[in-house]
């Protein structure tokens, strides 16, 4: 009886022990993931960093990501910076800069746009959406305001 | 004006009324600059009507295109008003179905007034204007709907009908998109005619240029034009031209590509082949989608794999356009570039979803274990009650 009484304490103590030791564990790692957290981008962003500068010769431009959707990053040929909304005001295709005729161009349905992201022609209904351009130190900053 | 408005005899009042807003009476132009007659005899009824100051009276439909012409077809004279205003309104009247039978005497057809309005005509950017773009389809429709006045014409009364249950109808009529075709953005306005069938695609290409250049380098291009076939009215119609959707593709039941292709032809697999590329697609991204959703819902952010989503939805817009080439490898192309883009998205959902479920797993197995340790704990707590009372 009294062999069993032991054995059920020792029992107990190992169950606690492991268990404490468990919780500590557990909260170590909850801590650590805290301090290192995983690679997941930031919802919604108002700024994201869409290149550096001397990335884009004069005349190019490239696509990035904003948050969930693509921006345009477009180099002028004076060497100056504009950003748009890269998604086509018909029907939400990623739009793309066509260089041969220094155009803003939607491939889905031929819709063009000017240089100041406004409709010139084909189905788009509406401009597309200005984004302001900041350039820090080596960093081009594109922001949701225009 | 002011002697008409008295005036009790409604045939001659009622076209007084309503001046107040007319596009004319804004610009200085008063009765007698159409209707002739001595506008400075106020006070004599005589004078003001009489034939040797110029009167003349009502303007029937066969003079009436002429006398609006007098102004507008002069481009010094309407440079005054309007710099940017066409003057060629009579010249393409005179082309138009309308202008030809009013030529020859028919005074039921379309001249200026039956579409402009008579007294109170307001300019064509106002939008109480019958020419208004969302007016035009309901201005062409009252005669064109009308059974009885078309009669003598045989022609069909069935376009309003047919328009309005369109997507131009829908996008013009319900959704007030000004920039929806109106019935004089295919047909003309002042020159208006029916297209004719090798038109018909350039008219559509207006504004569905990428379509009309991929069609009209295709096979089909030549294929209509040797059976006189119209290019794009034979797969989408015209007047009740609807959403187009993948079912129109391919040699199922509703595919519109059978009613020409013979089983046994190429044509009848290169369209079975663009359907089953345009579909496979298109079912990846839904399944993609629904797992992208599944995630999000979970409270995961999904922004890198909607950004790969949005590309892979352009790869498949741009491959439904590209079905107009009828090109099994330019389709090919662009399904390719989307199937891409979906794995990309289907990798980064499927990687969040296993997070969540690592999370879940650890969540329980350290539910558990709290609760086997408070009842270990309560457990251990009698114990050492037990062993203080034994003393």
């Amino acid at each position: 009886m009294e062999k069993d009484k032991v054995s059920r304490r020792q029992f107990l103590n190992a169950l606690l022990g492991t268990g404490l030791f468990a919780g500590l564990l557990g909260s170590v790692y909850a801590a650590v993931r805290y301090v290192i957290p995983p690679d997941v981008p930031e919802a919604s962003p108002s700024m994201v960093v869409a290149a550096r500068v001397g990335e884009l010769n004069p005349g190019t431009a490239k696509i990035f990501r904003f948050g969930a959707k693509p921006g345009l990053l477009l180099r002028l040929p004076d060497g100056s910076y504009r950003a748009f909304s890269a998604i086509c005001t018909h029907l939400d295709c990623t739009v793309q800069y066509r260089s041969d005729m220094a155009h803003i161009w939607c491939a889905c349905h031929d819709g063009h746009y000017d240089l100041n992201g406004v409709n010139i022609s084909g189905p788009p209904p509406r401009p597309l959406d200005k984004f302001g351009v900041i350039i820090k130190g080596e960093e081009i900053f594109v922001s949701r305001e225009g | 004006m002011s002697c008409h408005q008295e005036i009790p005899d409604e045939r001659l009042s009622a076209p007084a009324k309503g001046m107040e807003h007319d596009v004319h009476t804004k610009h200085g132009f008063s009765c007698s600059d159409c209707h002739g007659g001595d506008r400075s005899a106020v006070d004599d009824f005589v004078a003001a009507h009489s034939d040797s100051r110029g009167f003349k009276g009502s303007p029937d439909a066969l003079t009436e295109p002429g006398l609006c012409a007098g102004c507008h077809s002069d481009p010094v004279f309407m440079k005054k008003y309007n710099p940017n205003i066409g003057v060629d309104q009579l010249s393409l009247f005179r082309t138009s179905v309308h202008g030809i039978k009013n030529s020859q005497g028919d005074t039921k057809v379309a001249h200026c007034t039956s579409c402009h309005g008579v007294h109170g005509i307001r300019s064509s950017d106002d939008p109480l204007s019958p020419v208004y773009p969302v007016n035009v389809p309901t201005t062409c429709s009252k005669c064109h709907s009308d059974e009885t006045y078309m009669e003598p014409y045989r022609v069909p009364t069935d376009q309003m009908s047919e328009y309005s249950t369109s997507v131009h109808g829908n996008a013009l009529l319900e959704e007030g998109e000004r920039t929806a075709p109106a019935c004089n953005d295919c047909h003309g306005n002042h020159g208006a005619v029916p297209p004719g069938i090798a038109s018909v695609s350039e008219v559509c290409g207006q504004c569905h240029s990428a379509q009309l250049a991929l069609f009209s380098a295709s096979p089909h291009k030549e294929a209509h034009e040797a059976m006189d076939l119209p290019a794009c009215e034979v797969c989408h119609g015209n007047h009740e031209v609807t959403r187009p959707d993948d079912s129109m593709l391919g040699v199922s039941e509703g595919a519109v590509c059978a009613e020409c292709h013979d089983e046994d032809s190429s044509g009848h697999a290169v369209a079975s082949k663009l359907r089953e590329l345009i579909d496979g697609l298109r079912e990846k991204h839904e399944s993609v989608a629904a797992l992208v959703n599944t995630a999000e819902q979970a409270g995961m952010t999904m922004d890198e794999a909607a950004f790969e989503m949005n590309e892979g939805r352009s790869a498949l817009l741009r491959a439904r356009t590209a079905v107009h080439a009828f090109s099994v490898e330019a389709v090919e192309m662009e399904v390719g570039s989307g199937q891409e883009h979906l794995l990309k998205a289907e990798t980064s959902a499927s990687a969040a979803l296993s997070e969540i479920s690592l999370r879940r797993k650890w969540f329980v197995g350290l539910a558990i274990l709290g609760v086997v340790m408070a009842l270990a704990l309560i457990r251990k707590m009698r114990d050492a009650d037990r062993a203080v009372l034994r003393g």
